[in-house]
């Protein structure tokens, strides 16, 4: 068969079929559209990370070191790099120039000497705001920060003695997006420019100054390489410390993969759906095509140019449908981030994403051709002899065909699979899974079917009888339709049961109880006034613990120092870092045991460690940790290890000990409390004049950037909800229109015996609301178990059956059935019964 | 008077069994016979004599259980799927009962389509279906589709389309079942007239024998047995 001839015959084998093929085109377009959506809003989400991770550090990339910055740092490849800034960062005392009475002259500050466009990210807040920091700092000009002036009761034009140069206080800095980290901060900040540290005369003294060279890179990859580059050169590796900006977090940025994970695998078993509904078509369609095939075979057409006609066909369908809805995932790109205003920030969604409505228009004519394998298959089996024996069906497939058939679809989910998942595991996880909830719905499907099915024999109300009868007829071509709706509702409902969870986990986690800003070191006998204060300034929930600092002496009596001996200077400062012990009787509710018990077991001096500092310690329980606390040594033993949930920003130790066992220690309270917003400057003023040793950490800004971020996610999901729904739609209809045909000669008949057309009406769809029936029952089961294994595995929430929306589900796919199969079969209910039975 | 020359059609031991349920019915039972090339030849019998399986094993488009069928020379019992479609697209031409139009063609484009198969420039195929649609009277209604057509006019083409690829068979099953006597002999007219031009050999199975009596030869069929044949044609069996 000629190219031309193989054009020709697909012109005319389209020609009548325009509903078929918009059923097609509206099948895959949404499964496509879901994908595309889902890539575009992923990158979205991504987006918005940045836009509010990256402020954390300023920069894309950061390389931090205790030395002078390694030359090689000058060969970084250009490429690489758009701009680049330079931070000093040391401790030194300063003092006001004018001394008063009665108020102390100098203050141990952490200076910040800034040379380039820092911060490339965020923003440093000053007052005056106009010019900003790079616009206040100047060789003689430094800007400080508020709690400096109160504590040395200088005013802005007053100088400051650093080293051996005196400055003016140009202005005030109120916020700087880089110092959001709860570390202990030894003093106030004081902002200068790096010709001003010169003039001062420090810039070589000081011995714990901390370098920092900050790199904006062109896009986001080029962070990735450049941060790859960094750690490959052996000057630089060996003395610095490279962080880019997604590590800043990597609880959350692991929390988003999985959620872009997860979102990509939906995306694409909406896709799965809509290909489901794309076999039902086909079906359909190829089924009233089978006489137009058995006369092609008559006119002498092989079976393989009669396969090749209709491959054709749907491969150029399944590309107008990806096509379709390519360009539907971009509208919804457009629209999406217009309807959501200032949640999503407009220049993180760049709706046209040339890669993904590439990869969505390749799954979805893989996924046509995949499913339609099938159908076309059968339609080669068509013997021509059909044009003298109309009742003649296709051949059955050989055993070797099917077990092909299978191969290849196993084959080809499992390829699209780990194409969509990105990672090979979660792509044969999620196809095997897939395979095992398909096969599984057939079979209840088929299991329930066919018990209704013998309960029809009891009734005695035909339509009732008939209905339940048909359902369990062999070869009745509802099974196909059932899996695929009930394929539907699991994703429709498991959707919706994720979003729902994780939005109330968004209150969970952003509890109105969690607390706004910590103190640090209060001492004991300071306890009751900061108590007092915090109660003026109107704070609320405040929760206080006692804590005891000190550095880990030895593991299992080994020294640290052997222990480190050979370790980089990020492993060694788990183990030489200053701790803090925490002293608690019990185990904080928002921890929880994973190994071992907090028992307070007599003769044991007990310590609990969190398992990830543990783990970086190789430490279990059982071991023997002596830690030094002023130059005392004392062994205590890991009797547990703990999970802890950091993101509930309540207070938190790495390490807790038993009260008791640190009583003659020096100790002192870290505080958490609820601050009303606004009351920080007068709270930090308060404790500044009376306790001026301790350190206010306000963490409401970084509660609020991780609630921006899981916002974000509950939002892609709900997105995505609506996708799926409209998918579950269009199946349904789909899934009705498929048997349509058949049930145009079956409405034909009954009329002729004397059934009205309401009472056929009736009979279709007391029949259809029973499949839908089935597969609402067998599609919810499969929701709740979906949502309940991504809830408690994936994203390690717990579990509550929501029963309610469950039956709902069951009950409206039952409806919803009904009544689209009453709306399918309008046409075959008014068409005279003549003209059908004479057509066959 | 046969020439030794071999035949259009030879049929020896033609045997057709098919299983219902776990009895086995025989359909056709040793059916042998030659038809000479030109003739036109009526299968004649009643309902359940084995009529449409005998044509339907002629055209390939089943397969005997036991016996050989040669038609234009060719093993028909023995040819693959593939075969059998190039040879029916070269060789056959076919008439059936309900038509069998391609209902997303028009009338032309369903007379052009054996052509077409055969790489015919299109020109040259849109002429020949037109001439064709002219010899079966309905010139002015190529453009129409079949749903557009009467019964008979549908027909017509049908006979128009199995004359396009020039055959030197045609199988017609009861061409004239689903129409009303005076459309019937029109279609019967316009096959007769057809053949005389082609000069092919015609099969055609009917139980009318008052269309036997136009044929050549009548073979008449009875519980899938040869009761008799009337006319200027062999029976071996």
């Amino acid at each position: 068969m000629s190219f031309r001839l193989l054009l020709t015959l697909l012109r005319r084998e389209l020609r009548g079929a325009q509903s078929r093929v918009l059923f097609f085109v509206a099948c895959l377009a949404v499964g496509v559209a879901a994908v595309v959506a889902v890539a575009g809003l992923a990158d979205s989400v991504q987006g918005a990370m940045q836009s509010e991770a990256r402020p954390m550090l300023a920069a894309d990339v950061a390389v931090t070191s205790r030395r002078m910055l390694p030359e090689a740092l000058d060969q970084v490849p250009p490429e690489l790099v758009a701009e680049q800034a330079e931070l000093r960062v040391f401790t030194t005392m300063v003092s006001a120039v004018e001394q008063q009475e009665g108020v102390i002259d100098s203050i141990l500050v952490e200076l910040k000497a800034v040379e380039g466009p820092y911060p490339f990210y965020g923003t440093v807040e000053v007052d005056p705001a106009a010019g900003g920091l790079a616009g206040l700092l100047t060789p003689d000009q430094i800007v400080v920060e508020p709690s400096l002036l109160r504590r040395l009761q200088l005013q802005r034009g007053d100088s400051l003695r650093i080293g051996d140069t005196t400055f003016r206080i140009a202005g005030e800095v109120l916020a700087e997006p880089d110092r959001m980290e709860a570390s202990l901060s030894p003093g106030p900040r004081v902002f200068l420019s790096m010709d001003a540290l010169e003039r001062s005369g420090l810039a070589g003294t000081t011995g714990r100054m901390t370098y920092k060279a900050l790199y904006k890179t062109p896009d986001v990859e080029s962070a990735t390489k450049l941060a790859g580059w960094l750690e490959r050169q052996p000057d630089i590796a060996a003395w610095t410390r490279v962080e880019t900006w997604t590590e800043g977090n990597p609880g959350l940025r692991r929390g988003i993969e999985q959620a872009e994970t997860f979102l990509g695998l939906v995306a694409l078993l909406s896709l799965l759906v809509g290909g489901a509904g794309v076999a039902q078509v086909i079906r359909a369609w190829l089924a009233r095509r089978f006489d137009a095939v058995a006369t092609f075979r008559c006119l002498g057409l092989t079976p393989s140019e009669v396969g090749r006609v209709y491959l054709a066909q749907t491969a150029l369908l399944g590309l107008a449908g990806s096509l379709v809805g390519a360009l539907a995932g971009t509208a919804c790109l457009l629209v999406v981030p217009l309807m959501l205003g200032d949640i999503l920030p407009n220049s993180a969604v760049d709706p046209f994403q040339p890669l993904a409505i590439l990869q969505g228009t390749a799954l979805g004519t893989g996924i046509a051709l995949l499913f339609a394998w099938a159908p076309l298959r059968q339609a080669q089996l068509v013997p021509p002899i059909r044009v003298m024996r109309r009742t003649v069906e296709p051949l059955p497939m050989s055993t070797g065909q099917r077990a092909a058939g299978i191969a290849l679809l196993a084959a080809a989910l499992v390829g699209v699979s780990v194409v969509q998942a990105g990672d090979l595991t979660t792509g044969l996880v999620f196809s095997g899974a897939v395979a095992f909830v398909v096969v599984l719905l057939g079979l209840i499907a088929d299991r329930l079917s066919s018990g209704l099915g013998r309960l029809g024999e009891r009734q005695d109300r035909w339509v009732m009888r008939h209905a339940l009868r048909s359902l369990g007829r062999p070869g009745a071509g509802t099974l196909s339709a059932m899996v695929a709706l009930a394929l539907g509702v699991v994703v429709v409902l498991g959707t919706w049961l994720l979003q729902h969870r994780v939005t109330s986990q968004l209150g969970d986690a952003f509890p109105d109880t969690a607390p706004s800003a910590f103190l640090i070191d209060v001492q004991p006998a300071q306890w009751p006034g900061v108590e007092q204060v915090l109660g003026e300034m109107d704070s609320r929930r405040v929760q206080s613990a006692p804590m005891v600092m000190g550095r880990i002496a030895a593991i299992d009596h080994v020294p640290t120092e052997t222990l480190v001996a050979d370790l980089d200077d990020d492993a060694r400062w788990a183990y030489t870092r200053e701790q803090r012990l925490g002293i608690r009787a019990d185990i904080p509710s928002h921890n929880t045991i994973k190994e071992g018990a907090w028992a307070h077991l007599d003769g044991v001096d007990e310590i609990s460690l969190e398992t990830r500092f543990a783990e970086r310690l190789g430490v279990g329980v059982g071991s023997s940790i002596t830690f030094d606390i002023q130059g005392v040594k004392v062994p205590l033993q890991v009797t547990s290890i703990r999970d802890v949930r950091w993101e509930s920003m309540e207070m938190n130790f790495f390490v807790l000990v038993e009260p008791g066992v640190l009583d003659d220690a020096p100790s002192s309270r870290i505080v958490t409390f609820q601050l009303p917003e606004g009351n920080e400057a007068g709270l930090q003023d308060a404790l500044a004049v009376d306790f001026p040793n301790i350190t206010l950490i306000n963490v409401r800004q970084i509660r609020d950037q991780a609630k921006g971020i899981l916002e974000r996610l509950a939002l892609a999901i709900r997105s995505l909800g609506g996708f799926t729904a409209i998918a579950g739609v269009v199946i349904l209809f789909a899934s009705v229109g498929a048997s349509t045909t058949q049930r145009a000669r079956q409405i034909a008949l009954l009329k002729t015996l004397g059934v009205t057309r309401a009472a056929a009406a009736g009979m279709l769809a007391v029949e259809y609301a029973l499949v839908g029936l089935v597969a609402g029952l067998v599609g919810t089961l499969g929701a709740n178990v979906l949502a309940w294994g991504v809830q408690t595995q994936l994203m390690r929430l717990s579990w509550e059956p929501l029963v309610v929306p469950s039956l709902l589900a069951v009950v409206a796919c039952s409806l919803g059935t009904a009544v689209a199969g009453v709306i399918g079969n309008l046409r075959a209910l008014q068409v005279k019964p003549r003209a059908v039975l004479r057509g066959s | 008077m046969a020439p030794p020359t071999s035949p259009a059609i030879s049929v020896r031991g033609l045997t057709r069994r098919l299983r219902s349920g776990d009895r086995e019915i025989t359909v056709l039972d040793d059916v042998s016979f030659d038809i000479e090339q030109g003739r036109s030849v009526a299968i004649l019998g009643p309902s359940g004599s084995g009529k449409s399986t005998l044509l339907a094993l002629l055209a390939g488009l089943d397969q005997p259980s036991a016996g050989e069928v040669h038609v234009g020379g060719q093993p028909v019992h023995a040819m693959d799927e593939d075969a059998l479609a190039r040879w029916r697209r070269t060789s056959l031409g076919f008439v059936f009962q309900s038509f069998q139009l391609l209902d997303t063609f028009t009338a032309r484009e369903n007379v052009m389509f054996p052509l077409e198969l055969l790489d015919t420039p299109p020109t040259e195929a849109r002429q020949r279906a037109d001439a064709l649609l002219e010899t079966v009277g309905l010139a002015e209604r190529g453009h129409h589709y079949p749903a557009q057509l009467s019964g008979g006019e549908q027909q017509r083409v049908a006979v128009a389309r199995a004359f396009a690829a020039k055959p030197g068979i045609l199988l017609a099953d009861e061409p004239t079942g689903n129409l009303d006597g005076p459309t019937g002999g029109r279609v019967l007219e316009a096959l007769d007239r057809l053949q005389h031009e082609s000069g092919c050999t015609i099969v055609m199975v009917t139980h009318d024998p008052a269309i036997g009596a136009r044929a050549d030869v009548r073979i008449h069929l009875r519980d899938g047995r040869i009761e008799r044949i009337d006319g200027d044609a062999r029976s071996a069996g």
